[in-house]
């Protein structure tokens, strides 16, 4: 059965393109456009990997990061960053929070595809 | 001046003349002597012969000693006169000393006219002399109260209380206030309240500190004034108590300036610093959210652009594939000119931090060679290194250092063609230089003066490898003046060009001193007060591996005290400096440090040689700058082993060669200062006869016992602080300890004695 990845960012663009490329690579979408959508999702599609923006409205992606790590089976889920800021101490900040890896806007699909395989132990 | 004294002689009787001449022959005076027979004569000689004292016959015909007194008081009063006569009683001679004479003397005791002389005389110098001296005193005064009087600058006294006594006529203009308006009122009713509260408040610190150590200083103080229109008015005032015949504080003198302008421009200045440093705040975060913001759409068009290519989203046409491709490229390019705008912010804004550390340029450029040596293959290219300088090493930046190699490596691949890439570095005595040459298509000779401008390319070539953004050579050249380096070209065209730059050789002491003096200006600005330690390690070999957990430690031990700053430098001599931001701290660092490394090379074998010093300078009782505070630092250092061995221990045990077993095995190692006791109740005495540093303590003993003993030491404040192990062959009883100190706070050793654990406990704790 194929893999199931919630996608969370505010930029309904980038959603598109990041689903795109993933589900040509045989994965399954869930999208979330915001932090409270992503908290849902997550309960209700108990996803294999959440890739989720750094900062969003309505609540950051470090707090959907904290909150899934409050419930149980949800703090299992690796998560992925991403973001258009390339400051190396928001990547050492989410890597210390537990954080499964770290992606910068733009990205380099290979990069990107490199890293989901090896968050969802496929490699 | 004349050294013989004049002698005027008033008599009328030839004979009584010379007995008087007689009798002043027998005494040894020099002299010289004019003798007069009437008014007229005595005031002709007065005027000519000026004399220096005056014998006068009491009755002469026609004259005599009354009026001749009246005439010497109107006209010389100072010279002393002494009245001679033959007849006088005693009534009358009452009457001559009252009405101004000298003295007087009877014709039949002449002799005793020369000593009565000679005390006139005496008496009549002490006269002058006193009368010189107030003289000169209300002259001078008159001096100063001129000054003081005529001062553009402000000069006053107080009282103790701080009431002006006298102020000088530029109040007026200063405080808008006439002298008379401000005497007997309080300085402190005129300053504004912040400066109110910062005067009393020095001034009784002061005034308390003199009162236990007299010291003559010179207190100055900025302080805001209310003038009479109720504007106010920057005065400096510098003041120092002025102080009775017992050295006591009677009252202050002070002397002050209107400094308003110059605090104006201060204020100017500081607000004007403030608005810079919010505007490149500022600017750095308008360029990355900027930064931020570009990058986001990038993202979906080159990801939609990928995916085109890719085929995700169906066939496409090869041509269409040839401009996708370009377009991918640019959009490349674009995210490169938005991280190479994001440094370039970052470097000329000096928003971020630059990270200095003793850097080997030899690793730095096998790095760059190695990233680009893929590159360099495909083009058949050969990156050679050169380099000659002995000790290849600069403090400073490595990734920043790394990037400008790699700009000018990467353009130099990027235009040449055909041969080798050299880079090199060579020793310039104060600088290292480093080149990076290439063969080239080069620049033209009007271009080179813009080589390092932002936005501009020279000779673009198509090839492989990225496409510039036109901004390498502008961060290159930031990141070597940010270095203190200067970067040039030389290029011929078609034959190559080189890039050259040079980095200051700094030493680790130099580089840690600059770190310190940056520091230590921030401090003083800052705070006004704080301490800096210097921590120094010798012979450290045996501890190579433990010595970043000995740092580690001391950087600890500064978190919880919220130090404020942290320098090591790990080369030569390893080194530590910190700076508190409380000078009161000094000795509670010190110790804590100590013991923070001791913990760690206490750990290690015993028979290290290594030795640990420190030493520390507080500012602002050590003034000075950043250097000389240091020197102070360095100068008190502290072998911390000497000043152990120093230590005074005391052995209380009634077990005598158990006793000398311990003494002889620390002589042994060194502590020199071994006290001993066998009881408990000597013990005592000798501990309050001379306070030991450290007790090794016995807990069964005869008189007195071990318990016993903690507990005396612990009630008395002499002796409560004084650190004890304690030596016990059965369990200790802890309940019979409580009273005195929490729960197991005292080292127990068992017996039979375990010397090495003794001598670790003891080096611990001392």
């Amino acid at each position: 059965m194929a893999k199931k990845i919630l996608i969370v960012d505010d930029e309904p663009n980038i959603v598109k393109v990041l689903a795109s490329r993933l589900k040509a690579n045989n994965y399954d979408i869930v999208a979330a456009y915001d932090a409270v959508q992503a908290m849902k999702k997550a309960v209700a599609d108990k996803p294999d990997l959440i890739i989720m923006d750094y900062k969003m409205p309505a609540g950051s992606g470090v707090t959907v990061f904290e909150n899934l790590q409050r419930i149980g089976e949800l703090g299992i889920i690796p998560v992925i960053f991403i973001t258009a800021f390339a400051a190396k101490d928001i990547k050492d900040k989410v890597m210390k929070m537990g954080a499964i890896d770290f992606i910068t806007k733009p990205f380099d699909p290979e990069d990107l595809l490199h890293k989901v395989k090896e968050a969802l132990g496929d490699t | 001046m004349d050294s013989q004294i004049r002698v005027m002689i008033a008599e009328d009787s030839a004979v009584d003349a010379e007995l008087i001449a007689r009798a002043l022959g027998k005494e040894d005076l020099a002299y010289t002597s004019k003798w007069v027979k009437s008014k007229e004569e005595f005031l002709k000689a007065l005027q000519e012969f000026a004399p220096g004292i005056v014998v006068c016959d009491y009755k002469m015909p026609g004259f005599g000693a009354p009026e001749a007194l009246e005439i010497m008081k109107k006209l010389s009063p100072h010279i002393p006169f002494i009245v001679v006569s033959g007849t006088i009683g005693e009534e009358v001679a009452v009457e001559t000393l009252k009405s101004g004479a000298t003295d007087y003397v009877m014709k039949d005791m002449l002799a005793k006219l020369g000593p009565a002389m000679k005390r006139a005389l005496e008496e009549a110098r002490e006269r002058t002399e006193r009368k010189k001296a107030e003289e000169a005193l209300q002259e001078s005064e008159k001096r100063y109260r001129f000054l003081a009087d005529n001062a553009v600058d402000l000069i006053w006294t107080s009282d103790l209380r701080l009431n002006y006594t006298y102020i000088s006529p530029s109040a007026l203009r200063i405080f808008g206030f006439a002298p008379d308006e401000m005497v007997g009122q309080g300085v402190v009713k005129l300053l504004m309240p912040d400066s109110a509260q910062a005067a009393i408040k020095e001034f009784t610190e002061e005034l308390t500190m003199d009162a236990s150590k007299p010291k003559d200083r010179i207190l100055t103080a900025q302080s805001q004034y209310m003038r009479k229109d109720g504007s106010t008015v920057w005065v400096e005032v510098k003041m120092s108590f002025m102080r009775g015949p017992d050295g006591r504080p009677t009252g202050v003198l002070g002397a002050g300036r209107d400094i308003t302008e110059r605090k104006n421009v201060e204020e100017v200045l500081k607000a004007a610093n403030e608005q810079m440093k919010k505007a490149s705040a500022l600017k750095s975060e308008f360029v990355a959210t900027v930064s931020h913001e570009l990058r986001t759409p990038m993202t979906s068009i080159r990801e939609t652009v990928s995916q085109m290519l890719d085929g995700i989203l169906g066939e496409t046409t090869e041509d269409q594939r040839d401009m996708l491709s370009m377009c991918l490229e640019d959009i490349d390019r674009l995210g490169r000119i938005i991280n190479d705008l994001l440094s370039i912010s970052k470097l000329e804004g000096q928003t971020e931090g630059v990270n200095k550390e003793l850097v080997d340029l030899t690793v730095v450029i096998e790095n760059v060679i190695a990233n680009f040596h893929s590159l360099a293959e495909v083009k058949g290219l050969e990156i050679r290194k050169n380099i000659s300088a002995e000790r290849p090493m600069v403090y400073a930046d490595k990734d920043k250092i790394t990037r400008a190699f790699s700009n000018l490596v990467g353009n130099a691949l990027k235009f040449t063609k055909k041969g080798h890439i050299d880079i090199s570095v060579r020793d310039k005595g104060e600088e290292l230089e480093c080149a990076v040459s290439d063969a080239g298509i080069g620049i033209a000779a009007e271009h080179l003066h813009e080589v390092f401008d932002k936005f501009t390319q020279f000779g673009r070539v198509d090839g492989p490898g990225e496409k510039g953004t036109g901004l390498g050579l502008a961060i290159s050249k930031d990141i070597v003046e940010l270095h203190g380096g200067k970067i040039s070209v030389e290029s011929t065209l078609d034959k190559g060009s080189k890039f050259i730059f040079t980095l200051p050789k700094q030493s680790p002491e130099e580089a840690l001193l600059e770190c310190i003096e940056k520091k230590i200006i921030s401090a003083k600005r800052e705070h006004g007060e704080f301490s800096i330690f210097i921590i120094r390690l010798d012979n450290y070999s045996d501890l190579l591996g433990k010595i970043k957990e000995v740092f580690q430690k001391m950087l600890k031990v500064e978190n919880v005290l919220k130090g404020e700053a942290i320098v090591t430098i790990m080369g030569k001599d390893e080194m530590a400096v910190f700076v508190d931001v409380n000078k009161q701290n000094a000795p509670l660092v010190s110790s804590r440090i100590k013991r923070a490394v001791k913990e760690v090379l206490l750990e290690t074998d015993k028979e290290s040689e290594f030795s640990l010093s420190y030493g520390y300078a507080t500012y602002p009782d050590d003034d000075g700058s950043a250097k000389e505070l240091l020197e102070k630092a360095e100068s008190r250092l502290i072998n911390e082993k000497d000043e152990r061995f120093k230590k005074h221990i005391m052995i209380v045990d009634d077990d005598a060669p158990l006793v000398t077993i311990m003494k002889i095995n620390l002589q042994n190692i060194g502590y020199a200062n071994i006290g001993e006791a066998y009881d408990g109740t000597e013990a005592i005495e000798k501990i309050k006869e001379k306070i030991p540093d450290l007790v090794v303590l016995d807990m069964k003993m005869p008189k007195m016992s071990g318990y016993e003993v903690v507990g005396r030491l612990k009630e008395d404040v002499t002796t409560k602080d004084i650190p004890i192990i304690i030596m016990s062959g059965a369990k200790v009883e802890y309940e019979k300890l409580e009273e005195y100190v929490a729960k197991k706070a005292i080292p127990v050793m068992g017996k039979p004695l375990d010397m090495d654990k003794l001598v670790t406990l003891i080096n611990y704790l001392l």
